[in-house]
């Protein structure tokens, strides 16, 4: 069975216009990732993470390697593949509801379909009451329930998420890391999931990628041996294995993040 | 909020009472002659007479249709102008330049030019009623859709959908605030165009309205039409486009 | 957009405008029903016969300036003015209605050849 996604030999270089200078965002990445698959993603800021992810959703071009869906390779956006931002990008100009609609009313799907897809999405993420609000009106926490549950709608069959939940209150977190979780053993879709959180990349993930520092490259894919029907909080924090994946991970990103810091340091 | 609104009503209720005070001593005890400057009275008269005459109303009916028709034509063209600048960078680099060369040269200057072209009369007024709006809306509008985050294109990208449903849902909407910012500045140009291409290119209208009073020496008629001027541009600024302009940008917090 | 649009039309500027708008309406109508009481009954028993009307009386409450002169114009060919009244030639039985609807003008008379 081929693989769900496959990236391979990805480098990607950003050229500002204005300084006229090439950024090396991405250096040589490969990694692979089965159907129906969590992984996630940390790594220091600034290692390229969302530009690994807007590469897979088609948005920018590799300057070299290329990633395959299905044993296709990607040429451009497509509706196979939802995304979350890390800064959100609901339109402002749209209520809560039209917003999580929005997927499906580019997708021509019916309006009593879409009203009770909605009326999921609003009650799952915790919305209800909302749906009329304009994003304004919204909390952080809240606009980034309502990104998460915008792409969800639209039933994509590859999930990136940006650091969905970053923006939360730790109660609010762990409720939707849970609900992540459910969501992701039920709709049956392959996740890409970019944290900054190493307990949230222990707890969702099948299988934890880290990067290295800028230019981001695969430093280590770790395997988390449960199964994720299993986890729960709080009860996972009693589990030792778990606690010492996490420290491995941790110890892992904090190498990378002195080393990038003795680096500028250098070039200071 | 509301007493914030009604306190600077307050104000300008003040003011203004104040410069009537002024212009009522002034001219009835005789420090400027009346045969320059008319008592506030005498101008009152003149607004009831000519509205009783039909003069007034017929005037700034005509001027206000040719407003409005160049007006519409204008800026629904400075729009997709705008529009199509906003999206591409190399249409924008191209036109940018021009845009910014001929929103220097006010409306008024393409008169005597316009005169030239078209003699006197409505497509004078016309032409300069366009130029005064249409570089206006195009470089606003141009500026509204460059601001709209890339991200919200990339989400609706992600979504499947196609270019003309992304400049309709999330390029215009974005650029709207600076769209009426720049519909309401068009208006006030496209009036002030309006009223200095009539006096020089009329035979009705406002402006000609104006301009004639002085050759029959009626400061009254003069001054009476200048009030109006300013009463009809505060109308149309205070009464439709601020609240719109207000409200888009309050409405979504696009502050 | 609907939901925009729907807030606009509730919005008070936007009522202002249509009483404006309803006001003139108004006042265009009842314009219209008075008009034939301006016209006196000689006129209009010869607007039932002619298609044209040879001269018209206009007369006006005050004295005309250019801009009255000019306007009438348009409706037939102006031979004089004397005092409050202006005197027009060769006018379509249309127009003459089109005049009496004019809230400036106090009355219409048919004239001596
Ligand atoms: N549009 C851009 N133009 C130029 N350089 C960019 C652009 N976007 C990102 N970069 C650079 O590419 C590198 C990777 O950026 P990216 O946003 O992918 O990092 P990240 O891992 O997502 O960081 P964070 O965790 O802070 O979100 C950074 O050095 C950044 O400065
Ligand atoms: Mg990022």
């Amino acid at each position: 069975m081929p693989y769900k996604i496959s990236v391979r030999g990805l480098v990607h270089q950003y050229y500002n216009r204005h300084t006229k200078e090439t950024v090396l965002a991405l250096k040589d990445i490969s990694f692979d990732v089965n159907a129906g698959e969590f992984v996630t993603i940390v790594g220091p800021s600034g290692c390229g993470k969302s530009t690994l992810l807007s590469l897979i959703a088609g948005l920018r071009k590799p300057s070299a390697g290329e990633i395959l869906v299905d044993g296709v390779a990607v040429s451009g956006p497509g509706v196979d593949r939802g995304m979350v931002f890390q800064e959100f990008a609901i339109l402002p100009w749209r209520t809560v509801q039209q917003n999580i609609g929005h997927g499906l009313e580019i997708q021509k799907v019916s309006k009593e379909k879409r009203d009770s897809v909605i009326a999921r999405y609003v009650e799952m993420v915790g919305l209800q009451g909302f749906e009329n609000k304009y994003p304004y009106e919204l909390s952080g926490g809240m606009k980034q329930r309502v990104a998460v549950a915008r792409t969800l709608a639209a039933n994509p069959k590859v999930v990136l998420m940006d650091e969905p939940l970053a923006a939360l209150d730790a109660q609010t977190r762990v409720t939707l890391r849970e609900e992540i979780l459910r969501i992701s053993l039920e709709a049956a879709c392959t996740i890409l999931f970019v944290t900054h959180s190493v307990d949230e990349a222990v707890f969702l993930g099948d299988r934890v990628v880290i990067l290295s520092r800028h230019p981001g490259e695969v430093k280590e894919i770790v395997t988390i041996p449960s199964s994720r029907e299993e986890r729960r909080y709080p009860s996972i924090h009693e589990n030792q294995r778990f606690e010492e994946i996490k420290h491995h991970v941790f110890q892992s990103i904090r190498q990378e993040v002195e080393m990038a810091d003795e680096t500028t340091m250098r070039v200071e | 909020m509301i007493t914030d609104k009604s306190s600077s009503r307050i104000y300008a209720i003040i003011s203004f009472s104040l410069l009537v005070i002024i212009w009522w001593s002034i001219t009835n005890f005789g420090v400027i002659s009346t045969a320059y400057l008319p008592t506030p009275l005498q101008v009152g008269t003149e607004f009831v007479s000519s509205v009783e005459k039909g003069t007034l109303l017929a005037n700034l009916g005509i001027s206000l249709a040719r407003l409005l028709g160049t007006y519409i034509f204008a800026s629904i063209l400075g729009i997709a102008a705008g529009v199509a600048m906003g999206l591409s960078p190399n249409v924008s680099r191209f036109f940018r330049p021009i845009l910014s060369f001929f929103n220097a040269i006010s409306g008024i200057t393409w008169i005597p030019f316009a005169i030239l072209w078209f003699g006197l009369g409505n497509a004078t007024i016309a032409f300069v009623i366009f130029n005064s709006v249409f570089f206006i809306v195009a470089q606003n509008t141009m500026t509204g859709v460059q601001t709209v985050p890339e991200v919200f294109e990339q989400a609706m990208l992600t979504m499947g959908a196609g270019h003309l449903r992304i400049i309709w849902e999330a390029m215009l909407p974005g650029a709207l605030p600076s769209i009426v910012t720049g519909q309401r500045l068009a208006l006030g140009f496209g009036w002030r165009g309006l009223i200095a291409a009539e006096m020089v290119a009329g035979s009705v209208g406002i402006g000609f309205m104006i301009f004639n009073g002085s050759y029959d020496y009626r400061p009254d008629v003069v001054l009476m039409g200048i009030l109006v001027v300013g009463v009809v541009a505060t109308l149309l600024d205070q009464f439709i486009f601020a609240p719109l302009e207000r409200r888009t940008i309050e409405r979504w917090g696009l502050v | 957009m609907p939901a925009m649009l729907k807030s606009l039309i509730r919005h008070r500027t936007f009522l202002s405008l249509v009483t404006l708008v309803v006001l003139w309406g108004g006042f265009t109508a009842f314009q219209q029903v008075i008009a034939p009481s301006r016209l006196d009954p000689a006129l209009r028993q010869a607007m039932t016969k002619e298609e044209t009307i040879g001269r018209i009386a206009v007369d006006l409450s005050f004295t005309p300036e250019d801009f009255h002169i000019n306007y009438l114009q348009q409706y037939g060919v102006v031979a004089g003015v004397s005092g409050k009244t202006i005197f027009l030639v060769q006018v379509p039985r249309n127009e003459v209605r089109q005049l009496s609807e004019l809230y400036w003008i106090k009355s219409i008379r048919l004239a001596d050849q």
